[in-house]
């Protein structure tokens, strides 16, 4: 009798296979937890509902560079409504909220589930988690930062008469956009991920991330901006305005902008006129001007610190930060 | 294997913790592989074993080395042989069961294809390929359970540590666990080790059982010598029983009280059935009841606890 053939697509049990493929040890497991990082922040594989916030406060973030892109436009870019470099003090708040809400999705859920005894029965090293989710938070914030700067470089590319000329001329900029750009977002999210680590439950570690981001800092402006002299060390006390002065400091080496010439503005025929402006209205313009330029513009600008003291602090916020999640991960009872 | 390897060895292992508890003290042990139970009552040391063992918790003393590389100095490289299964509920539940075993074996050092292939064979080894893609915060506690079996199977481990695995479990689930045990064990050709404190569980599926208690080492032997040690003489006598059981015990017999005013004596190679008949003629008792049964190893353990506080047998 012949046997009965088996269904198509029947499933079989073959059994227990061994593994003989690849193992990628350490390496691949610090990859495996860096990627999952990256896309958990992002909300990439968590359903719907996790990727509103992320995308609102990057649209959020990129919209003063559309404005400003759309004007250099329309006015052959004449109009600064935001510069390369005040686009972190513009955008402060929104990366603060971006730190505060995406960075427990990083690590917070991780401890509250005590899935870390699952990541830390495996190939890794507790260093390695924290080195893995550190990078990855700075690698979104990067890309955060970096977005808003390509659409403005972009907006002036297009506005202007020669494309390769603007490129040419904003090529000493881009390295200042990324050196910024880097350092806020690993000093952001260093700051970040010490205090969700530190901080077992989700809102009180986003509480406590944008107190500590901006209302420290909306603190410390006021007194630092009415007694420079005195209290300007405070600014050291807020990694946004710390990470201002890194920005600040980076662009400021060179003059970026090069000086605005408007008189083609005017007609041709009146242009002489103007070049023999009588000379109580040049006086006039000439110390409004100096005294505008005097005040100090924010916090930043009234403490004067030169770079180094931003670059020095930076370093410290990451050491302790180094230094408080070592000793945090390696005291969790997995 | 080309040689026998000992699956783990330890030599005066000992750990004490900051506050002073000492959870494992100067143990040592060589186990073959197998499916090894390791009991004793909560908090005699097995969590601290398990966690040792993964090299999550450093030893205070002493040197432990499984699978022949050593746990403290080699972590990571031991770890990409062994699976583990905590104790407690570690699942995030916004995600589904294929990604989550799927990360998991990324983590543990497989490709991503191979990650994805084994998630999904390993989820349907231990019956969830239906439910695979449904979230986790929606599973029962069994099938929670399984999830952590999966994940812990993921990347093809050559030992297997579990952590109380049917805590929480109901009776079906209870049997279910341990035939996938028993299944990772002989089908599989994975070693396993089982901490619990139900022994009557573990009896059913290990070849090998590890008392330890207080981090002491009570005993490790094969289970069918532990199961012998079980048997023991059931006696109800009309009299005085407690005179009666201090001849026996004069007489040089373990025994101890049982309940309903009975007397259970440890049977151990020579049987003590004319011993008991005698004695009981000799004081004028009348013996009521005199039977063979075999206790569960819970029995034995209170026996033992008692040995190592008093240094010998005694009623309890």
């Amino acid at each position: 009798m012949p046997q009965p053939e088996p269904a198509a697509g029947a499933i079989y049990d073959i059994g227990y296979q061994h593994y003989t493929g690849r193992r990628l040890g350490r390496r691949g497991a610090v990859r495996a937890l860096y990627v999952q990082g990256l896309r958990s922040v992002f909300g990439v594989g968590r359903g719907g509902r996790a990727k509103i916030p992320p995308i609102a406060l990057i649209a959020f973030m990129v919209i003063p560079a559309l404005i400003q892109a759309a004007l250099a436009g329309l006015a052959q870019g004449n109009v600064n409504v935001v510069t390369h470099e005040g686009y972190f003090g513009t955008t402060v708040w929104m990366f603060g909220l971006f730190c505060a809400f995406q960075t427990p999705e990083l690590v917070t859920g991780d401890q509250q589930h005590r899935l870390l005894a699952l990541y830390f029965s495996r190939a890794v090293l507790r260093s390695d988690y924290v080195l893995a989710r550190v990078a990855a938070l700075t690698t979104a914030l990067f890309a955060v930062a970096l977005l808003p700067h390509l659409v403005m470089l972009l907006g002036e590319y297009f506005a202007a008469a020669h494309v390769l000329d603007a490129i040419k001329t904003s090529l000493p900029t881009i390295p200042r956009i990324i050196g910024a750009a880097f350092a806020v977002s690993i000093l952001l999210a260093t700051v970040s991920i010490t205090i969700a680590a530190v901080i077992r439950r989700r809102p009180f570690a986003t509480a406590a991330i944008l107190a500590f981001m901006l209302i420290a800092g909306g603190f410390v402006t006021p007194l630092v901006m009415n007694r420079p002299d005195k209290m300007r060390g405070l600014l050291l006390a807020s990694p946004t305005l710390v990470g201002r002065g890194v920005t600040v400091w980076a662009f400021d080496t060179v003059k970026v902008h090069p000086p605005v010439d408007t008189s083609y503005l005017l007609p041709p025929l009146l242009r002489p006129a103007a070049a023999a402006d009588s000379a109580t209205k040049v006086a006039y313009r000439a110390e409004r001007d100096r005294r505008w330029r005097t005040r100090p513009s924010g916090p930043v600008e009234a403490a004067r610190f030169p770079g180094g003291v931003y670059l020095g602090a930076m370093a410290a916020y990451l050491l302790i930060g180094a230094g408080v999640l070592t000793l945090r991960y390696r005291k969790i009872d997995t | 294997m080309f040689k026998p390897m000992p699956l783990l060895s330890t030599t005066d292992l000992t750990k004490r913790y900051p506050g002073g508890v000492t959870a494992l003290d100067g143990l040592t042990l060589e186990l073959e592989p197998g499916i090894i139970g390791l009991v004793g009552a909560n908090g005699a040391g097995k969590s601290t074993f398990l966690k040792i063992m993964l090299g999550l918790l450093e030893p205070t003393s002493g040197s432990l080395t499984v699978l022949d590389i050593d746990a403290t100095e080699n972590g990571p490289e031991l770890r990409q042989y062994l699976g583990y299964i905590p104790e407690f509920d570690c699942l995030p539940p916004d995600q589904s069961a294929s990604d989550l075993v799927t990360h998991l074996a990324r983590v543990s050092g497989l490709p991503a294809t191979a990650a994805r292939e084994r998630a999904a064979e390993m989820l349907r080894h231990v019956g969830l390929y239906d439910e695979r893609y449904r979230l986790i915060g929606g599973y029962s506690t069994g099938m929670k359970q399984r999830v952590k079996l999966a994940q812990a199977l993921v990347h093809d481990p050559k030992l297997l540590l579990l952590d109380e695995p049917t805590n929480g479990l109901d009776p079906a689930g209870r049997t279910d666990m341990l035939e996938l045990i028993r299944r990772t064990g002989h089908e599989f050709g994975i070693s396993v080790i089982v901490a619990s404190h139900l022994l009557s569980e573990i009896e059913q599926v290990c070849t090998y059982l590890v008392a330890i208690d207080g981090g002491k080492l009570l005993r490790a032997a094969s289970l069918e010598s532990f199961t012998r040690e079980t048997e023991v003489l059931v006696v109800e006598v009309v009299g005085d029983r407690d005179a009666f059981m201090q001849r026996l015990i004069a007489a040089g017999l373990p025994v101890r009280a049982g309940s309903s005013g009975s007397l259970l004596i440890q049977l151990g190679d020579n049987l003590p059935y004319d011993l008991v008949r005698d004695t009981a003629a000799d004081m004028g008792i009348g013996l009521m009841r005199v039977a063979r049964r075999r206790d569960r190893l819970e029995d034995l353990f209170h026996v033992s606890e008692a040995d190592v506080a008093r240094g010998q047998h005694a009623p309890a």
